[in-house]
């Protein structure tokens, strides 16, 4: 069982994200978090860059 | 020949990726007659051009058609078609379309054009190395492609150097966009093709260091023999395959590889589509119909297409929640570009249309960006990719869209400036046989393709698959793809012809006029190209509020931070798939780390100390001295040897623990991420050394505006420098944390 999760996990990306029940992970929960909130301030600091443009 | 004039620059774009244009149209000749006759030799005289190692007793070598099949492929996307648009177009257009009589870093332009230059010949110098030129597609799908001949590592240097030319390319262009823009020329108010262009540019910037860490990975597999890319037991042709330790994956590659490909079709199409809108406008006399919902689509656009790249993977056993994922986004993006097509079908509503050849070509853009965009929807739903994946029918979608699509805009932007660039308008006839000949042959060998593929015959089979029965009926469709391919060229003469005649004939009086203008726009010479000419260099501009020093920094470092980002998912993914993980003390006890994390915080501290002097000094701003600027140098110089030493210290010890990077995943991954840091801290103490030196004296166009000029862009320089070196300390200290958590 172990050896064929190994190979599952080398042939995909899906188990980091997902675990067997088809739910998130916590460490993709995490993770979404960080990229959300460094989207959030990167799109932030554009939009206001972007609004001073004459 | 080292002009920084933007438009012999965007000209020598221009001629090299015509030639490489051309390379990549006679390596699909080739592939075309073996698809057509797989069982007969080729002519006496193709047969010894491509030598006997190739095809041998005349007939073509498999290895050699997958030569064909990467560098065609690589060459045709990478080395003309990107540079075309972007190189060319962008770099001699983008200024004059904004009002400005330069871009913004002038010798940035040159250099990566003579970057894109060296890592295009590199690429095709593989058909002369042993094994040939690289042969695994232009994808470089690993297993395959790490242990392939030696023309995939010459293959993978140039792509990293094309990296480098494209971002330079790409600064250059969002800065001069942003900052050179003439007053009066607000946002809003920017032609069409300068925001396709400014997209584009951004696409490149943000997307093309995915592939270069990729790359790079790709390399030290083939070379160290890591193996990021290299599952545990492999078996090549039966043969358990030696050499490499595993406990890498193959998938990460295509990760990689496909966040900088699907941005890269947008670059692809983006500023084809701004040609267009500009030729369809000029030819209906009215404005585009819809122009801000156009901007807003085109921005859209490059933003969604960051998140769909997976939908090349479906068959990668990826399940079906991420699937989903995907498939939303790929309908999502469907969207805007229906709105662009639509709006510039509208723009024609009403006008008073001209049948030029610029306006021909635009015209015909539309339908057969059309059908390569609608065919696309089923390969970008799992259901019906599964079956469409790999055959025939993705090659004619694609090459719907870039071939009749982005070069038949192309074409039409060679003819509309034309007159422009040379003071001669091509002549009308031949420009219309030209256009007809182009698309009944080109319609002629892609249209046909959609059938092979929907009759299920794989699209990468050298022998057109006549040895399976399924195909046994679309072998005589091959044939008449290939005498279409040949009438392609056959249709291409009347360009060629066109072109010599035009050039070669005395002017026409009205044309007189334009030329005087264009000559006096191109012989104004390295002066006006440089220095003070260029607005907010050291000052900062009004709207923007920074110069355009600041904002180039900026922006290469979004694009490093996409580089190192990728080497980061890269060890994220590798460690969540990997057994065991070594503790960190294996590569770095905790007083090293501080010691290595002091020095390296003391590079940008030594200059925000020097700045934040001299903000608190009263009178004249003074050019800051030199001597910060050492202590970097040193504390950067000191932490390369140590860290090296201390690599080099433990190696011995770490190898006999089987801690190598070629035999351990996690000693490759920390290898890599503090080697390529390490790289770039001594790329830090270059440029401190640099600036030291040439903050001795004044700037060539500052002498006559005095010290405070000059204090101004040393300034500009020390920020640049301090940002560089704060972002190295945010690397070193995401590298340490994360290793060892």
């Amino acid at each position: 069982m172990d050896c064929q999760r190994r190979v599952i996990f080398t042939l995909s990306v899906c188990p980091i994200c997902f675990d067997s029940a088809g739910a998130l992970t916590d460490g993709a929960r995490a993770g979404a978090a960080v990229l959300a909130l460094v989207a959030l301030v990167v799109i932030g600091g554009l939009a206001r860059f972007a609004s001073r443009l004459r | 020949l080292f002009s920084i004039n933007h438009r012999i620059v965007g000209l020598w774009y221009f001629g090299a990726a015509t030639f490489f244009l051309l390379v990549g149209f006679l390596l699909m000749l080739l592939m075309r007659w073996q698809l057509a006759w797989p069982t007969s030799p080729l002519p006496p005289s193709l047969a010894a051009f491509v030598g006997d190692m190739n095809a041998p007793g005349g007939y073509m070598a498999p290895e050699f058609y997958n030569q064909l099949v990467a560098m065609h492929g690589t060459v045709m996307i990478f080395l003309a078609v990107v540079p075309l648009l972007t190189g060319a177009f962008g770099n001699y257009l983008v200024p004059g379309h904004i009002g400005a009589r330069t871009l913004a870093f002038p010798r940035l332009s040159a250099l990566s054009f003579w970057i894109f230059l060296a890592a295009g010949v590199l690429m095709l110098l593989g058909f002369f190395v042993e094994g040939g030129a690289a042969n695994s597609g232009w994808t470089s799908y690993p297993p395959l492609a790490v242990i392939a001949t030696r023309g995939q590592s010459l293959w993978l240097v140039g792509i990293f150097l094309l990296g480098v030319s494209a971002m330079l390319n790409a600064i250059n262009i969002i800065t001069t966009i942003v900052q050179l823009r003439a007053p009066g020329m607000a946002l809003m108010r920017l032609p069409f093709f300068v925001w396709a262009q400014l997209v584009a540019a951004l696409l490149l910037l943000l997307a093309f260091p995915a592939l270069q860490a990729a790359g790079l990975l790709q390399l030290l597999d083939r070379i160290v023999g890591t193996s990021f890319f290299m599952p545990t037991g492999l078996i090549v042709s039966g043969i358990p395959l030696e050499g490499y330790s595993g406990g890498g994956n193959p998938l990460l590659w295509q990760h990689l590889f496909w966040f900088l490909g699907h941005p890269e079709v947008y670059v692809l199409i983006l500023p084809a589509i701004g040609i267009v809108a500009e030729i369809i406008s000029a030819h209906t006399g009215r404005p585009l119909w819809g122009y801000r919902g156009m901007v807003a689509s085109v921005l859209f656009l490059g933003a969604m297409s960051m998140i769909v790249w997976a939908h090349h993977m479906f068959l990668t056993g990826m399940g079906t929640s991420l699937g989903t994922f995907f498939q939303i986004t790929t309908m999502i993006i469907s969207i805007p570009s229906v709105v662009l097509i639509t709006s510039l079908v509208l723009s024609l509503w009403g006008g008073s249309i001209r049948f030029t050849p610029p306006m021909l070509f635009a015209l015909a853009f539309l339908p057969m960006f059309g059908i390569g965009g609608l065919s696309g929807l089923p390969l970008g739903l799992a259901a019906s990719d599964v079956i469409l994946h790999d055959t025939w029918y993705v090659v004619g979608h694609f090459h719907f869209l870039v071939a009749p699509g982005t070069v038949f805009a192309i074409f039409a932007g060679i003819y509309f400036w034309f007159p422009a660039v040379t003071g001669r308008a091509l002549h009308h006839r031949l420009g219309q046989v030209h256009f007809w000949g182009s698309l009944i042959t080109m319609t002629g060998i892609f249209l046909p393709m959609f059938t092979l593929g929907l009759r299920g015959v794989n699209r990468r089979l050298y022998d057109a698959g006549m040895q399976y029965a399924h195909a046994q009926g679309t072998l005589g469709i091959q044939e008449h793809m290939t005498w279409m391919a040949v009438a392609l060229g056959v249709a291409q003469l009347p360009f060629i012809l066109n072109i010599v005649i035009t050039l070669r004939r005395p002017r026409r009086p009205d044309e007189e006029l334009v030329i005087a203008d264009v000559e006096s726009a191109v012989g104004g010479g390295r002066e006006a190209a440089l220095g003070s000419a260029i607005p907010y260099a050291y000052a900062p501009r009004d709207d923007s509020r920074v110069t355009n020093v600041r904002l180039g920094t900026w922006l290469f470092l979004a694009s490093e931070a996409m580089f190192f980002g990728s080497l980061f998912s890269a060890y994220v993914l590798l460690r969540t798939g990997a057994s065991s993980w070594p503790p960190m003390d294996q590569w770095l006890g905790a007083g090293e780390a501080l010691l290595l994390t002091t020095l390296l915080a003391a590079a940008p501290l030594a200059l925000l100390l020097r700045r934040a002097k001299s903000l608190s000094r009263d009178g004249p701003v003074q050019a800051p001295g030199a001597m910060p600027l050492w202590l970097s140098t040193f504390a950067g110089l000191a932490f390369v040897t140590i860290l090296w030493w201390l690599l080099w210290w433990r190696y011995t010890a770490n190898v006999a623990r089987g801690l190598h990077p070629a035999d351990n995943i996690a000693a490759a991954c920390w290898m890599v991420l503090t080697g390529a840091l390490a790289l770039h801290v001594a790329g830090g103490v270059m440029a401190s050394v640099w600036t030291a030196l040439a903050g001795r004296q004044p700037f060539e166009d500052t002498r006559a505006a005095g010290v405070a000029r000059s204090a101004a862009a040393s300034g500009e320089r020390l920020r640049a420098l301090t940002l560089y070196w704060l972002f190295l300390n945010l690397v070193w200290i995401a590298s340490v944390v994360s290793f060892s958590l």
